[in-house]
């Protein structure tokens, strides 16, 4: 849908007197809506610029996508044809951290908690050394350390009725921001030593391999039958498309 | 194009029935030699300073982000989660390329770089976002932006 948004913020801008040129992602979106300057990638969702930590490969895009600029008339939607370097992904790749059994049974919420707390310290020195190495973290945007962030999925789905822990967020977005901090703490730990696995084997193991995806799967159908309108909409972005019922 | 036999069938039909909007889509602007203009970047990735209210779910606001801002005082608060964030999480770049974008002023590529780069949040009904980017358009005049490098996630 990000490619139907600077799609449209294209011609707005363009309208003001810009020079626009886009990255379009969906080449479908922006053949419907129109642009006057597009150059279409064959990159995944989330990767508009094609590779991490590949300044070379990012520039040849950005520049491609500039040049567009330049044409003398318009409107223009090229296509960039090269795929991005794939980085090398180990093709067997496992996560280095080893994690206690899978716990099943997302009914018992305590077994639940336990296998959940357990995992986040497993995790923790992954976790610690990754953002040393990058100098950064995206944990944090719910403004709530892991420890409370995981905790709140599992207060909600005991009880609809908790407060939100931020007076300046309605529950439905504390909810949902908290699960994103959940959910990026995983996919940090496991980069610790550098990006060796693509985002497919991140997600898949994420999913597939661990107490972590439980506890999304208990949250979600939490937020699906809550009673809150605005948290059953929010449910909708808690999990990618078909890895949750 | 992403591949959509790359993506989840239930996603890839999802993309290709999306209602796309109708906008007026004829205007062209007359671009002055590409290392005389002063470049920004628009995207619709959800990204934020720290300090900033995160983005959720219906809003078409957005928010500025100062050229020198630290990477690691960016926050990416998308509502879907149906696109990699694990690159973002390695490198502001392959989403935000703020770095490339300074490295082509260097070289003399384009002319210059702009004081403020601005996000707005692409999962929500794009028509709502006229009003605020009239007022995007204002803040980058008045930065004497010439260009705009837009993408989303």
């Amino acid at each position: 849908m990000c490619t139907r948004a600077v799609s449209v913020l294209a011609n707005y801008l363009e309208r003001e007197g810009f020079v626009t040129a886009i990255i379009s992602l969906i080449k479908l979106h922006t053949e419907k809506i129109g642009v006057p300057r597009g150059l279409a990638v064959p990159f995944e969702l989330g990767r508009p610029y094609g590779a991490p930590t590949d300044a070379e490969f990012q520039k040849q895009v950005l520049k491609q996508q500039l040049k567009l600029m330049e044409s003398p008339s318009g409107p223009v939607l090229a296509d960039f044809d090269d795929d991005p370097p794939d980085g090398k992904p180990a093709r067997d790749w496992t996560c280095a951290v080893e994690l206690p059994p899978v716990f099943e049974d997302t009914d018992d919420l305590a077994g639940l908690r336990a296998a959940m707390n357990a995992e986040i310290d497993a995790l923790r020195p992954a976790y610690e050394k990754a953002k040393a190495r990058r100098g950064r973290t995206t944990v944090g945007v719910s403004a709530m350390n892991i420890e409370m962030a995981s905790e709140l999925l599992l207060a909600f789905v005991e009880d609809e009725g908790i407060r939100s822990p931020n007076p300046e967020f309605p529950l439905a977005m504390a909810l949902k921001l908290a699960s994103e901090d959940f959910k990026a703490y995983y996919s940090e730990a496991v980069a610790a030593e550098g990006c060796i696995a693509s985002s497919m084997q991140i997600a898949d193991w994420f999913w597939n391999e661990t107490s972590g995806a439980k506890v999304m799967a208990a949250f979600k159908k939490a937020c699906d039958e809550a009673s809150d309108e605005k948290i059953v909409d929010m449910a909708w972005g808690v999990a990618p498309g078909g890895r949750l019922p | 194009m992403v591949r959509m036999d790359a993506l989840a069938p239930a996603m890839a039909q999802r993309m290709t029935d999306l209602v796309m909007p109708e906008v007026e889509s004829g205007a062209w602007s007359e671009a002055k030699p590409l290392g005389e203009m002063r470049v920004a970047i628009v995207s619709s990735a959800g990204l934020h300073l720290k300090t900033d209210r995160p983005f959720f779910r219906g809003d078409a606001d957005y928010r500025v982000i100062p050229s020198d801002t630290d990477g690691a005082d960016l926050f990416m608060s998308h509502v879907s989660s149906n696109y990699d964030r694990s690159g973002f999480q390695e490198d502001i770049n392959v989403s935000f390329p703020i770095d490339r974008l300074r490295e082509l002023a260097d070289e003399g590529f384009i002319g210059s770089v702009a004081k403020n780069h601005i996000s707005f949040m692409g999962a929500t009904d794009p028509t709502g976002m006229e009003r605020n980017a009239k007022e995007v358009a204002a803040i980058l005049k008045e930065d004497n932006v010439d260009a705009v490098a837009l993408s989303g996630v």
